[in-house]
């Protein structure tokens, strides 16, 4: 339920925008304060093409949007997140149909 | 009796926090991110007054502690810390010396030695160590003379120390643990007893009460205890009987958290002291500060 309140906003933020927005939903565990979200955030906004964030501290969920025909890798978030200090469980794309 | 040998046993109470983390008066094994800078920033407020040989002795230390934080490797993180200082003995008969300046500078690492991670929750354990270093003036003087050591604001000598810190940290709370111990060296024909110290803090989220997706700020009520060994100090090479002991203090303390910034504050109570001799014992230590996450 959570989740799709989450993803209620950026499906229609897609709609609006760009059909072909490209998202990724990463669970990061280590989690435990807002502290400590901002932490990983400010990794994920440093990545060159992500244009928006999305977390929620109590599920560890990050939502990340990137522009166009930018694709992010498994491998570097699970990078960004360590050197955050934190670990990373889950890295998929979500793909939103027009 | 003399003021120095009154104070030797405030020398542990004087030491800057040294850390930037979750618990208000230690420091904590969670994370600083890979070249990432945090900023503490400290006002304590210490009152010792409780004067055992009756000479109505008492000593205020002001100091604002500036610690900066840097995580150097996602398992290491560097500390400096640096205390402005104004310290006040009154005296009955109207004596009163004071003094002000930059204090001891501080430097440490800490290092992750496990981290188990889990959603919303995680256990670490970390070591630290570091050296504070004699950059405050140790040889200030005022219409009486050179004033006594304690009132100083650097103490001129070279102290290491060593120690392992635990955080367990949910959603709800935390506790943390830190465990020290700081060998003392001699300057000035004075060195003060090495100091050993457990820090304990537990922290209840108050606020919100339940999380929601937009809960990006909580409140915790904090609620720590101190337990500081002392040794007895040596003044030209002889040991001073009237210094060092143990003190337990229990802090009760309040801390918002929100994404960026972290806002603090706690009271330091005596609970048990027992000092040597006429050493004066503590009143209270007030904190409150704040840190940003940069």
């Amino acid at each position: 339920m959570k989740r799709l309140f989450f993803l209620l906003p950026l499906l229609f933020f897609t709609s609006q925008a760009l059909a072909e927005d490209v998202h990724y939903h990463v669970v990061v565990s280590g989690l435990s304060c807002p502290f400590c979200v901002y932490g990983v955030e400010k990794k994920l906004k440093n990545l060159e093409g992500v244009v928006d964030i999305k977390s929620e501290l109590e599920t560890g969920e990050f939502f990340v949007q990137v522009e166009d025909g930018v694709s992010l890798s498994e491998e570097t978030i699970k990078e960004l997140v360590t050197k955050a200090g934190f670990t990373l469980v889950t890295f998929e794309e979500i793909v939103l149909e027009d | 009796m003399r003021p120095a040998a009154a104070l030797a046993g405030l020398i542990i109470l004087l030491t800057p926090v040294h850390t930037p983390a979750a618990p208000i008066t230690f420091s904590t094994a969670l994370p600083v991110g890979e070249g990432k800078f945090i900023n503490r920033e400290q006002l304590i407020l210490t009152r010792s007054g409780d004067d055992p040989a009756n000479n109505g002795l008492v000593v205020d230390v002001d100091a604002l502690v500036s610690v900066l934080a840097y995580g150097a490797s996602e398992k290491l993180a560097l500390f400096a810390a640096l205390p402005y200082l104004r310290k006040e003995l009154r005296q009955s008969g109207g004596v009163r010396r004071s003094s002000q300046g930059i204090g001891d500078l501080t430097i440490f690492g800490r290092y992750t030695l496990f981290q188990r991670d889990g959603i919303g929750r995680t256990l670490r354990l970390g070591v630290i160590a570091g050296v504070k270093a004699p950059t405050g003036d140790d040889d200030e003087a005022d219409a009486l003379g050179r004033l006594p050591i304690p009132l100083q604001s650097g103490t001129g000598s070279w102290d290491s120390f060593i120690g392992l810190v635990v955080s367990s940290e949910t959603l709800q709370g935390g506790f943390h643990s830190q465990l020290t111990y700081q060998a003392k060296t001699a300057a000035n024909n004075f060195e003060a007893g090495d100091v050993s110290r457990l820090d304990l803090s537990w922290q209840r989220r108050v606020w919100p009460r339940a999380l929601q997706p937009s809960s990006n700020a909580f409140v915790y009520g904090v609620l720590e205890a101190n337990i500081i060994r002392s040794e007895k100090a040596r003044m030209a090479g002889q040991v001073n009987n009237d210094s060092g002991g143990t003190t337990i203090f229990i802090t009760p303390g309040i801390q918002y958290v929100s994404k960026k910034l972290i806002l603090e504050a706690a009271i330091q109570i005596p609970v048990y002291q027992d000092l040597n001799g006429t050493a004066l014992e503590s009143d209270y230590v007030f904190r409150a500060g704040f840190r940003v996450n940069y």
